[in-house]
C-alpha cells in the first residue's frame, strides 16, 4: 500500500495521529452527528442525551433562531416562523413547490426560494447552515476541539444545484466539507464494514422527504455503485400528506379551512399516529380540536396500507428501473439495506421483502446507518481509519446535457456514470465572425430541455472571428467525486482559452456566500485576513512536506539532475519567502512550485499504476465471445 | 496534457492485449487496482494539485473502463485506433438482412401495448436480441481479426443499433409497469 499514498505517513502537515472528522446526515426531518471513536462509529448526543436532532429552525421576533427541539415548540403557535423540511427546499426553484401543501410563507427570489418570517427573508441555505452549526458545535464540545472535516451526505438523486446548495450551507456553517457522500452508499459502508459482506447490495431508503435506491457491487474491498435512482420529493412527508388528506376528507373538512396553525397540529397528530402503527395494529386519532362531525378517527394498519399504497408502487418502479440500470435482475441480489426512519412502516417493510423476494437487513438503527456511514468515510478520508483499503466508486445520479436546436437536450455525460469523469464535447460557431457562444446546460433524463433541470448558462467570449463552422471549440465538462459539476472550454484552432461566465441558475455566488459569512460571524477584515494567511501557509508548508518526501523516494528514479535542482530552486524559494509577512508572494511562489512539481507528480502517479498492475500477466483471452 | 499513462490507449493503460475479445472480470480486477492508485480519496490528504492529478487520472480510468467493457463502444475504439472516426465507421451500410430484423424488433416493441401477452413477447424480443448480439460479435470479431477493417465496420454499427434496441426495449417495459 506504500506505492500509492504519494504523501508518506508521518510527513503530513499535521502531526497528530488523528484528526476530529465528523459525518453529518443532514436529514429532512432530522440530522444526526456521528464520529469514529477508537476505531468504533457512534453518534454524538447532545447534552440531554438526544441523538436527533429534529431539522427546524425557528426565527422567532425576539432576533434570535433556535435550532431543533428548542424550535420545534413553536410549531403550532408560529407556523411561519418555523421552518420545517428545509432541505425540500434546497437548490430548488418556486416551480418546485406546491403552494397548496406547504406549511410555509414562501417567496421567490432570485436564488430560489426564501421563506417569510419575523427575522425577514430567509433562504433554505442559510436554515440548513444553522442546522449544521448546531451539530458542528455539539461535536465540537464532544470531542473538546475543532472539527477539522466533515462528510456530509445527500441523497443519491440529488441534482447538481441541490448538492451545491448543500455545500453552500456548509460553508455558511464553517466547515470543511471532505466529502459530499450520497447517503445510501453511506448506509452501504456502514452495513459493509459491519458484516464484511461481499456481493450485490440494494439499499432502499426512504427519509423524511426524499427516496432513494441504490444498488452496489462489493469487491475486493471497492463499493462499487452501479446505478441510482429514485425520486427527491417522495418521502415520510408525503405519507404524512396523504393520511393528512385522508383524515380530512374523512372528517370532512377541507385544508384551505384550516388556519396554518390548525394545519401543523392536525399534521403533528398524523404523524404521531403513523408512528405508532409500527408498533400496533390500529390506533385513534383525536380530531375534538377542530370542528368536525366526527371527534376521533381510527386508523389501522390496513388503512395505512391502501393509503400509502401508491407511493410505496412508485418506489418499487424506481428499484426497478435501477436494476435495469444496473444490468441485473432481482434474483442477483445478495442483500437489501432499509434506510430512513419511513421504512419503519410494516407494509413497506412487507412489499419490498417480497419485491427482492429476501429478508431485510436491519441490524442498525434506521435513524443511525447514513451517519455512521458517512462518520467511516470521514474517518476514511482523514487517514485515521484502520481500513484504510476501503474505496468507494459512486455515480452521477442524472445525465447531464446541453441544449441544442429546436429546445432538444444533447446528452454528454449519461446518468450512472461512474465519477470522476470528464467528457469532452466539441462545438463550432453557426455564423461568420462569431465571437461568442452561449451554451445552456441541464440536468435530467427527458428529451426537451423544458422537461430538464437548469443547472447554468455559459457564455463564451473572445473566439477569434472566422467562417462558420470553422471554430473548434472544445467544452469540457467534469463531474468531481463530490458529484459536482464544473465546465471549462477551449478554442482549439487558434489553441487559445476562452474565458467562460458561470451563472449557477439556482443557490448563491461565491459574493453572496462572503456576505452571509460576514454577517453570520461579523468578522473583523483583519481577522479575515488572518485567517487567509494562516491558511495560505499551512497550504504551502503542505505541498513542502509532500515534495521533499517524494524527492527522497523517488527524484533519483523519476527526475534528472536538472530536474530535480529546478524543484529543489524553487522549494528554496518558497521556504524564504515564507519568512515574510507577504501573502502575495507566499501565493506566487507556491504556485510556481505546484506548476514545476505538476510533470513529477503525474510520473508519480504513472509509476504507482504500473506497479499496480505489475505481476498481472497479460489475461488470457477466453475462448467465449463478447459479454 | 503531459505525456504519461493518460496518453495511452485504454488496452495499455489496462495492461490487455489490444482485442475485441476481453476476459471481463480481468478488466474489472484491473479497473479496481487501477482505481485504488489514481481515485481522489485515495488522495484525500494529498495537496491540491496531486488532488488534481488524481482527478484527471481517475476520470480517463472511468472513461476507459466504461469504453471497455461495453461491446460497441469497445468495436468503435478499436476502429478509432485504427483511424476511423466515428462518423466514418458510421457511414458503412449495414446490411439488408440486419436491418430488416431490427426493423421487425422494433415494431415488436412498439406493438406491446395492443399485444395480448406482452410478457412473453418481451422475452422473445430479448431471446432475439441476445441472439442477434452473439452473432453480431461474432462476425465483427472474425473480420478485425483478419484486419478486414472495412468490412469489421458495418458490425459495430450493427452493435449499435442493438444497444439502442435494448435500451427502447427497457424503457418501454418500465412504461408499461408505470401505466400499471
Amino acid at each position: 500500500m506504500a506505492l500509492m499514498k504519494i504523501t508518506e505517513p508521518g510527513v503530513s502537515f499535521n502531526d497528530r495521529s488523528t484528526k476530529r472528522v465528523i459525518g453529518i446526515d443532514l436529514g429532512t426531518t432530522n440530522s444526526l452527528v456521528a464520529t469514529v471513536k477508537d476505531g468504533s462509529p457512534e453518534i454524538i448526543p447532545d447534552k440531554e442525551g438526544c441523538e436527533l436532532l429534529p431539522s427546524v429552525v425557528y426565527y422567532g421576533d425576539a432576533k434570535q433562531v433556535s435550532v431543533g427541539t428548542d424550535a420545534l415548540k413553536f410549531a403550532e403557535s408560529n407556523p411561519a416562523d418555523t421552518l420545517m423540511s428545509v432541505k425540500r427546499f434546497l437548490g430548488r426553484g418556486i416551480d418546485d413547490i406546491d403552494p397548496e401543501t406547504s406549511m410555509h410563507n414562501v417567496t421567490s427570489t432570485s436564488d430560489g426560494v426564501s421563506f417569510v418570517t419575523a427575522m425577514g427573508e430567509v433562504n433554505p441555505i442559510q436554515a440548513s447552515a444553522e442546522i449544521l452549526s448546531t451539530l458542528s458545535r455539539r461535536a465540537n464540545q464532544s470531542l473538546k476541539g475543532d472539527i477539522e472535516g466533515a462528510v456530509i451526505t445527500v441523497p443519491a438523486y440529488f441534482n447538481d444545484a441541490q448538492r451545491q446548495a448543500t455545500m453552500d450551507a456548509a460553508q455558511v456553517a464553517g466547515l470543511n466539507v471532505i466529502r459530499l457522500l450520497n447517503e445510501p452508499t453511506a448506509a452501504a459502508l456502514a452495513y459493509g464494514l459491519e458484516s464484511k459482506e461481499k456481493g450485490l447490495i440494494a439499499v432502499y431508503d426512504l427519509g423524511g422527504g426524499t427516496f432513494d435506491i441504490s444498488i452496489l457491487k462489493l469487491h475486493a474491498g471497492v463499493f462499487e455503485v452501479l446505478a441510482t435512482g429514485g425520486d427527491t420529493s417522495l418521502g415520510g412527508d408525503d405519507i404524512d400528506l396523504l393520511l393528512y388528506n385522508w383524515l380530512m376528507e374523512d372528517i370532512g373538512i377541507g385544508t384551505a379551512d384550516l388556519e396554518f396553525s390548525m394545519r401543523r397540529q392536525m399534521l403533528a397528530a398524523v404523524k404521531v399516529a403513523k408512528e405508532a402503527l409500527s408498533n400496533s395494529e390500529s390506533v385513534v386519532v383525536d380530531t375534538s380540536f377542530v370542528k368536525a362531525h366526527k371527534t376521533e378517527v381510527k386508523i389501522t394498519q390496513d388503512i395505512l396500507t391502501s393509503i400509502i399504497s401508491p407511493l410505496v408502487a412508485r418506489t418499487i418502479l424506481a428499484c426497478r428501473r435501477c436494476l435495469k440500470d444496473a444490468g441485473i435482475t432481482v434474483n442477483d441480489i445478495d442483500n437489501v439495506v432499509m434506510v430512513g426512519g419511513s421504512t419503519r412502516i410494516v407494509s413497506i417493510q412487507t412489499s419490498i421483502s417480497e419485491f427482492f423476494g429476501r429478508e431485510l437487513l436491519s441490524g442498525i438503527n434506521p435513524d443511525n446507518v447514513v451517519a455512521i456511514g458517512a462518520a467511516q468515510q470521514a474517518d476514511i478520508l482523514a487517514g485515521n481509519a484502520s481500513m484504510n483499503d476501503i474505496l468507494l466508486i459512486d455515480v452521477t445520479p442524472l445525465s447531464l446535457g446541453i441544449e441544442t436546436m429546436g429546445g432538444l437536450v444533447e446528452k454528454i455525460i449519461n446518468r450512472n456514470t461512474a465519477i470522476p469523469v470528464t467528457r469532452a464535447q466539441e462545438f463550432t460557431t453557426y455564423k461568420d465572425g462569431q465571437t461568442g457562444l452561449k451554451l445552456h446546460v441541464v440536468q435530467g433524463e427527458r428529451e426537451l430541455v423544458k422537461d430538464c433541470r437548469s443547472l447554468a448558462h455559459f457564455e463564451l467570449f473572445g473566439i477569434p472571428p472566422m467562417v462558420a463552422g470553422s471554430a473548434r471549440i472544445a467544452v469540457t465538462f467534469q463531474v468531481d467525486a463530490d458529484g459536482l459539476l464544473s465546465v471549462t472550454a477551449r478554442e482549439k484552432t487558434t489553441g487559445r482559452e476562452a474565458s467562460i461566465n458561470v451563472q449557477p441558475a439556482l443557490g448563491l455566488d461565491e459574493g453572496e456566500i462572503s456576505t452571509i459569512l460576514e454577517a453570520s460571524f461579523s468578522n473583523a477584515e483583519d481577522d479575515i485576513n488572518a485567517r487567509k494567511m494562516v491558511e495560505q501557509r499551512v497550504h504551502s508548508r503542505h505541498l513542502l512536506d509532500s515534495l521533499a518526501a517524494a524527492l527522497e523516494k523517488d527524484g533519483d528514479g523519476l527526475l534528472n539532475d536538472s530536474e530535480q535542482s529546478e524543484v529543489r530552486f524553487l522549494m528554496d524559494k518558497l521556504e524564504n519567502v515564507l519568512l515574510s509577512k507577504e501573502i502575495e508572494k507566499i501565493k506566487d511562489a507556491t504556485e510556481s512550485l505546484a506548476k514545476k512539481s505538476e510533470y513529477f507528480a503525474m510520473l508519480r502517479m504513472d509509476r504507482s499504476v504500473r506497479d499496480a498492475l505489475k505481476g498481472k500477466s497479460v489475461s488470457e483471452l477466453s475462448e467465449e465471445v463478447g459479454s | 496534457m503531459l505525456q504519461s499513462e493518460l496518453s495511452k490507449d485504454y488496452f495499455t493503460l489496462f495492461g490487455i492485449s489490444r482485442s475485441f475479445v476481453i476476459d471481463r472480470d480481468a478488466l474489472t480486477e484491473r479497473y479496481l487496482l487501477l482505481q485504488r492508485q489514481s481515485h481522489p480519496d485515495m488522495h484525500a490528504s494529498g495537496d491540491p494539485m496531486e488532488k488534481r492529478i488524481a482527478l484527471q487520472y481517475s476520470g480517463f480510468v472511468n472513461q476507459a473502463y466504461s469504453t471497455l467493457k461495453d461491446a460497441s463502444r469497445r468495436a468503435f475504439y478499436l476502429l478509432e485506433l485504427a483511424g476511423f472516426s466515428q462518423n466514418e465507421v458510421n457511414a458503412f451500410a449495414v446490411d439488408d438482412e440486419f436491418l430488416f430484423e431490427q426493423m421487425i424488433l422494433r415494431e415488436q416493441i412498439s406493438d406491446l401495448d395492443t399485444c395480448d401477452d406482452p410478457l412473453s413477447v418481451i422475452e422473445e424480443i430479448s431471446a432475439s436480441l441476445r441472439r442477434l448480439q452473439a452473432d453480431t460479435e461474432r462476425k465483427f470479431c472474425e473480420f478485425y481479426k483478419l484486419d478486414k477493417l472495412k468490412h469489421a465496420a458495418p458490425f459495430a454499427n450493427c452493435l449499435q443499433y442493438l444497444f439502442k434496441i435494448k435500451e427502447e426495449l427497457d424503457r418501454s417495459e418500465l412504461q408499461r409497469l408505470e401505466e400499471g
